[in-house]
């Protein structure tokens, strides 16, 4: 018996160390978000990630293809990414003078042409760099102010040809990474803010909307099935701007139905904010719903914790 | 020869561009506007999904329909007095990117010497609303309206707006409309 136990005690002390190394190890998050006719971009941008990105003996390696902002999302908000490559399009048209009070809008594009560059505007603290590979994702994202000086980042300020500028982010990486790399944060990240409850239901399976509330991003009201209710709870920090707009992202010419019914409350009540519509109640905006704040400040009660990134 | 080249250029600026405005599928359009996509080119380089947009010579539909290519690149707009760039640009990979009000910085001198501090204020907090009403309109249009319909929706949707947004958006829009050139 004992001869059988001690075998097994090491193969069990083995199998610990395997889960806690792969459970506490950091993720490398290699995202791609091209168009189905560009499938030998995307094999070739698989097979570069494989070969300079999963050597490494305490980092993982994730690499998610066809993917859209809630995918993203999560990763962006994840508290065991560490770097995340980005490679899509983008969209982004020079002007002869930037002071124009009328211009064109910046977008960074998912494989189903939707914009998804306000999704850049959550990170978890834990990432310590982010590549975008997407031409002129520079001027797109500091159009959005998304990112932060407080990490490291390679984004184009012109056109750029996915794989190469995948090499030359991968190469800025692994020349940086271990100078700028912060141990990672292990508790959630508590933070105080008004609690707002949004619920949607659909009549046609949705896509997940974008919650902003001024320059900022709140959360993702996560993709959903037809005629299931759903809702998310955020928090505001501030009450001196309550308009909230639930945004799809999708192109112009999309006129898809991805918002339904949607109801904001606050403490249960659910009348301190009225959707932005014509007399007819029609919305205004096009995939998007932009929801103005009607109660009084006294209405929004007291700040309550929340946490604004898990462990 | 020239003056009816010109006008037939026009025409069918005119049709393509009132079609690019009603909210159909992309794919049609577009390749629609590829097709006819001539050289009323403004003065820049258009490279794939970037181009450098210089508000210079355009050719002026009669219907106020102001379209020029920006090389590979498309820009339709309905240039309506009030309303302004009711428009889209279409570019080569068939990307459709919106045109928007933009945020005043107050500290454009310009602008301080037009308006007051507190209707530029009232403006940048309405600019989400102001560009809902914009594309709301944009969708709204048919390949049958005129600039004239582009107008009437302005007015008939504006007042949910504060009058001093509506003073801004509109000389903003009178703005732009009168960089475009005659060709």
């Amino acid at each position: 018996m004992n001869l059988l136990k001690k075998p097994m005690k090491k193969i069990f002390i083995f199998l610990a160390f395997l889960v806690s190394h792969f459970a506490l190890a950091q993720n490398i998050v290699v995202l791609t978000s091209l168009s189905a006719d560009e499938f030998k971009t995307t094999f070739r941008l698989n097979k570069i990630a494989k070969k300079k990105l999963s050597h490494f003996n305490d980092l993982n390696l994730i690499i998610k293809n066809n993917v859209d902002q809630e995918t993203l999302y999560h990763y962006l908000n994840s508290p065991l990414t560490t770097a995340v490559f980005w490679i899509s399009h983008g969209a982004y048209i020079k002007e002869a003078s930037n002071s124009r009070t009328m211009g064109a809008k910046p977008m960074l594009l998912d494989f189903k042409k939707d914009n998804i560059a306000e999704i850049f505007k959550l990170i978890h603290p834990n990432i310590s760099y982010i590549g975008v590979i997407g031409c002129n994702s520079s001027q797109i994202l500091n159009e959005e102010q998304s990112l932060s000086d407080e990490r490291m980042s390679y984004l184009p300020k012109r056109k750029v040809i996915a794989t190469l500028g995948f090499k030359r982010a991968i190469r800025k990486f692994k020349k940086n990474y271990y100078q700028i790399a912060k141990p990672p944060i292990r508790s959630p990240i508590i933070n105080e803010g008004f609690k707002i409850k949004i619920s949607r239901i659909t009549k046609n399976d949705a896509k997940s909307l974008k919650i902003l509330n001024g320059d900022k991003l709140l959360g993702l009201l996560p993709k959903s099935k037809a005629h299931t209710l759903q809702a998310v709870e955020v928090y505001i920090k501030e009450k001196k701007n309550l308009k909230i707009v639930l945004s799809s992202g999708q192109s112009a010419f999309d006129s898809e139905d991805n918002f339904g019914k949607i109801t904001l409350s606050h403490n249960g009540n659910s009348s301190l904010w009225k959707l932005f519509a014509k007399p007819n109640g029609e919305a205004f905006g096009v995939n998007e719903r932009i929801f103005l704040f009607k109660g009084d400040s006294q209405d929004i009660e007291q700040k309550e914790e929340f946490i604004e990134f898990n462990n | 020869m020239k003056s009816r080249i010109l006008t037939f250029i026009m025409a069918s600026f005119f049709i393509v561009s009132a079609n690019l405005i009603t909210a159909k599928k992309a794919d049609a359009i577009v390749s629609l506007i590829i097709k006819n996509k001539t050289a009323a080119t403004v003065g820049g380089i258009a490279t794939g999904t970037s181009a450098v947009v210089f508000f210079g010579a355009a050719a002026l539909g009669q219907a106020g329909v102001i379209t020029f290519t920006l090389g590979s690149a498309l820009l339709l707009t309905m240039g309506t007095a009030f309303v302004g760039a009711v428009g889209l640009i279409v570019l080569d990979d068939k990307t459709v990117v919106d045109i928007q009000y933009r945020p005043i910085d107050y500290l454009n001198t310009e602008m301080a010497e037009n308006f007051s501090l507190d209707e530029i204020q009232m403006y940048n907090a309405e600019l989400v609303e102001l560009n809902a009403i914009r594309k709301t309109i944009q969708a709204e249009m048919t390949d049958k309206n005129t600039v004239k319909d582009a107008n009437r929706l302005w007015n008939s949707y504006k007042d949910v707006l504060h009058p001093a947004t509506i003073k801004i958006a509109e000389l903003k829009a009178q703005e732009l409309v009168s960089q475009f050139k005659v060709k």
